[in-house]
């Protein structure tokens, strides 16, 4: 298979099986319990990340070769499937406790480059008894316990960034029933996370009501925002999106996103479109609606009672999410390494388009340099951009 | 907690500029940039080899010149804190000594402004302005046409005796009541437009009447009395000035009203409001009568023993009086004097006689207006055009500032008698009918909400013309018949 999307999807979508002969092979084996446990984080070619499932049944298999690991499979081709791979190994500091005892990795998760750290309680909608109908996790998260500290959260950032696993935040809210959308909540983190390392920092909440906080999402320090509207079609949306249809509502994601991408960057305001709960007609009708936005849709994919479309209709969707970014001029290369979903970039693959510029300067951001580069144009561009509007406190904030 | 504290205080209070970054760097390195150009062309000049015809101390008060014209025209820093440098930079150069540097501050100009700050203070504050204003539309404001015209004489006459922004600040709420009373759609009402248009040109028609109505006259007057000793009396210069205020006020109605044909039947609404201040003013107080005496009595003085006695020391010799008898306290005049406005002219005054007595402005007038001129007529015709042009993106006594020390050089050159200059260069800096940002009364003007600005730029295009070829017409053949002769007999 020479289209690591391809297989980024199929791999998130059925979940792989782990051969009995690995056992013992520490980059595999997963401590029991954990929520760590039910997954693999592998690095498929064209460093393509994917976090796939790790289940009894799939057409996927893990097997190791000696010198590394290969995923081996029937995806209904000529040859069988055999591709090496790479499986990142789980970071130690996610088996450990930060000083007030919380467990590490009750905050934080890995995904290829991002630092992912949720120090809500629990996803909103699921304690309102309202999770997306497709999810999985939030509708299985604990409800019973508190929001961490902000000092533990920063004893998380410093433990991993000391063991290199990631060099972006990405902190998740699940708090939606405030004016702020989650941004307020999230406030005291990012600024913590700012003022003690030097990170870019992308964050995932709801739409306030009021504009100016996504204003001051950007001026605290967020470099990237999502709002996730996970399905265009509106019937859809409110048959699936229960929390979101009843709380928010669907026009108000689409007048945030635009909001957002007129204050963030080009490519840094992006949302989760999942693949297979609603027609793929819909689903292309929406990213061309986002991208008209200046929004980056990403292409997700859940397991469970949703069924990936048929390869002849997935391939034009995700060639045409391509496609439709790039026409729009939107940058392509902020939105990477996403566990399930599938980025713009990473669906050029099904447009047969090189996006060679683009390739390039994500690998030039990807470098130590490269990286401190972006990090430092990112800042300088808010200190030109954000303005305080009479108070002086405000002001010297950023 | 931090948390909670920051939710609870909702969000930053920031904006966040979404224009290209290009424009934003564009935007945010003027300042930068232009304070290093200023600064790179005093070193350059100040480094530089005196130009043929210039002496050392000359090309040095070139250098200041230089780096005050670039920050007064971009307004990088404020005006004030420009003439500030001026006066650390004279004596650093060694232009002019420390001691006399300082000493210019001490300027009668200056003092007459700060006299003339009080009174109009006093005036204000004691009610006395608005109840001539009020009385002037109640007698003569009872149809449209002459409520309009009641209003654009009324700021005009005001002005004779107050600084034209002080009388605009006065009668913009007046103004607006009376927009709103008639229920004037905003930039729809042609006499919505009219009504703030006549409150603007008619400052600044005003303004330009008598030695009162701003600081240009009076910063041109002490420029001019620092570089050749001479000067101008209250009487001499209203006597200068009144054909073209006369003819302004003509033309200034003619364009208003055929720009903006009245389009109301009936302004009995505004009636019931003029006539409500009125009765809310009552009979005219104590204070305010014993004000308007001093008022007077400081007016005729100025007119009879100007010369003799000093403007500025009749101006703060009524200002004593009114403190002498408590008429005021100091703490209702403070916040109406503008000392930066007095620390402007200080450092333009002692920055212009120090290039008129290095030769430097001679120097200048030399390398640029005396190769465009051939006679007085069309020096004076070149230097008016000038001030009435940068007066519209400049203030106008910046503009006096620049012009001033160049007007007086080109004079000694071809001639002239000096002191007409300070009319040429102070009266069309006066004039800016055009933009908002060209004088603080259309900046309120514009404010209301009722003109746009194209209501303002074709208009006072208009009004720029006829207020350039009124005031070269008036010079020509006017200022002879009261002794003022362009060319030298």
């Amino acid at each position: 298979m020479t289209n690591p999307a391809l297989l980024k999807v199929l791999l998130a979508a059925n979940g792989v099986r782990v051969d009995p002969l690995l056992r013992g092979d520490p980059t595999v084996d997963r401590p029991l319990g954990s929520s760590a446990a039910t997954r693999l984080d592998l690095v498929l070619p064209d460093a393509v990340r994917v976090s796939a499932p790790i289940v009894e049944r799939s057409p996927f298999l893990l097997v190791g070769n000696g010198r590394g690991h290969l995923v081996e499979g029937e995806t209904g081709g000529a040859t069988p499937l055999r591709v090496a791979v790479e499986v990142t190994p789980l970071p130690r500091f996610l088996g450990r406790r930060t000083r007030s005892g919380m467990p590490m990795s009750r905050i934080a998760a890995v995904r290829g480059e991002h630092l992912v750290l949720s120090p809500a309680a629990a996803c909103g909608f699921s304690v309102h008894g309202a999770p997306c109908r497709f999810c999985v996790e939030g509708a299985r998260s604990a409800v019973d316990r508190e929001a961490a500290a902000v000092e533990d959260v920063v004893e998380v950032v410093r433990a991993a960034f000391e063991e290199r696993a990631g060099s972006d935040v990405y902190f998740n809210s699940g708090v939606f029933d405030a004016e702020d959308g989650g941004i307020g909540f999230l406030t005291p983190y990012v600024e913590a996370v700012r003022r003690h390392f030097d990170t870019l920092v992308a964050v995932q909440v709801h739409p306030p009501r009021a504009n100016a906080w996504i204003d001051h999402a950007y001026a605290m320090g967020v470099d990237a925002l999502s709002f996730n509207l996970e399905i265009f079609d509106e019937t859809a949306f409110e048959r699936h999106c229960v929390g979101r249809a009843r709380y928010i509502g669907r026009d108000r994601y689409l007048e945030a996103l635009a909001y957002a991408a007129r204050i963030f960057p080009s490519g840094t305001v992006w949302t989760d479109l999942v693949l297979g709960v609603e027609p793929v007609a819909s689903t292309l009708a929406g990213i061309d609606a986002l991208t008209a936005l200046g929004v980056v849709p990403v292409v997700s994919i859940v397991r469970g009672d949703h069924a990936l479309p048929p390869p002849d209709e997935l391939g034009p969707v995700l060639a045409g999410l391509y496609r439709a970014v790039r026409d729009r001029g939107i940058a392509l290369g902020w939105v990477r390494d996403l566990a399930l979903g599938v980025s713009p970039l990473e669906a050029r693959w099904f447009a047969g388009d090189g996006a060679r510029l683009a390739v390039a300067m994500q690998h030039v951001t990807r470098s130590r340099l490269g990286g401190a580069a972006a990090r430092t144009l990112a800042r300088f561009r808010r200190r030109l951009r954000v303005r305080g509007t009479g108070d002086p406190a405000d002001v010297a904030r950023h | 907690m931090a948390a909670l504290e920051e939710s609870a205080r909702g969000p930053y209070r920031v904006v966040v500029d979404t224009r290209p970054m290009w424009r934003i760097l564009a935007g945010r390195t003027y300042r930068p940039v232009v304070l290093l150009v200023g600064v790179l062309l005093f070193a350059a000049l100040y480094g530089m080899e005196p130009r043929p015809g210039l002496a050392p101390a000359g090309q040095k008060a070139l250098a200041v010149f230089a780096i005050c014209m670039v920050y007064w025209v971009t307004n990088v820093v404020p005006l004030m804190v420009t003439s500030i440098l001026a006066m650390v930079l004279l004596p650093l150069t060694g232009v002019l000594p420390a001691t006399e540097t300082y000493a210019l501050f001490g300027n009668e100009a200056v003092f007459f402004i700060l006299g003339a700050f009080i009174l109009a203070a006093t005036l204000i504050k004691c009610g006395l302005s608005t109840r001539i204003a009020v009385t002037i539309l109640r007698r003569f404001g009872h149809t449209p046409r002459t409520l309009l015209l009641s209003l654009f004489v009324m700021n005009a006459l005001l002005s004779f005796f107050m600084s034209e922004h002080a009388v605009a600040a006065m009668t913009f709420p007046i103004t607006v009541e009376i927009a709103s009373v008639l229920r004037l759609r905003r930039l729809e009402s042609n006499y919505g437009r009219a009504l703030f248009l006549a409150m603007a040109w008619g400052t600044q028609i005003g303004g330009i009447a008598t030695l009162l109505g701003g600081g240009r006259a009076p910063l041109a007057i002490g420029m001019l009395r620092e570089a050749t000793g001479q000067s101008w009396s209250f009487l001499q210069w209203t006597l200068a000035a009144w054909p073209i205020v006369a003819i302004l006020m003509v033309a200034g109605w003619q364009v208003i009203v055929r720009c903006f044909p009245i389009d109301i039947a009936s302004v009995r609404d505004a009636d019931v409001v003029i006539e409500e201040k009125a009765l809310r003013m009552g009979r005219p107080s104590v204070r305010e009568r014993a004000i308007g005496l001093i008022m007077l009595a400081t007016l005729a003085a100025w007119m009879v023993g100007g010369e003799d006695f000093g403007l500025a020391s009749i101006a703060l010799g009524a200002v004593v009086v009114i403190f002498a008898f408590g008429l005021l306290g100091w703490s209702d005049v403070e916040p109406y004097v503008n000392w930066g406005v007095l620390l402007m002219y200080g450092g333009a005054i002692a920055l212009g006689s120090a290039m008129t007595h290095s030769g430097a402005s001679r120097w200048i007038a030399e390398m640029t207006v005396s190769h465009w001129a051939q006679s007085p007529f069309a020096v004076v015709a070149i230097i008016s055009a000038f001030g009435i042009l940068l007066t519209e993106a400049m203030s106008h006594s910046a503009v006096v500032a620049l012009l001033m020390p160049v007007a007086l050089g080109i004079a000694t050159q071809f001639h002239i008698d000096p002191r007409l200059m300070a009319p040429a260069v102070a009266l069309p800096a006066g004039l800016a009918f055009t933009l908002p940002v060209g004088t603080p009364g259309n900046a309120i003007a514009y404010s209301s909400g009722y003109l746009r600005l194209r209501d303002m730029l074709l208009p006072g295009s208009l009004m720029v013309a006829i207020a350039w070829g009124a005031f070269n017409l008036v010079a020509t053949y006017y200022w002879p018949l009261i002794g003022l002769r362009l060319s030298a007999s």
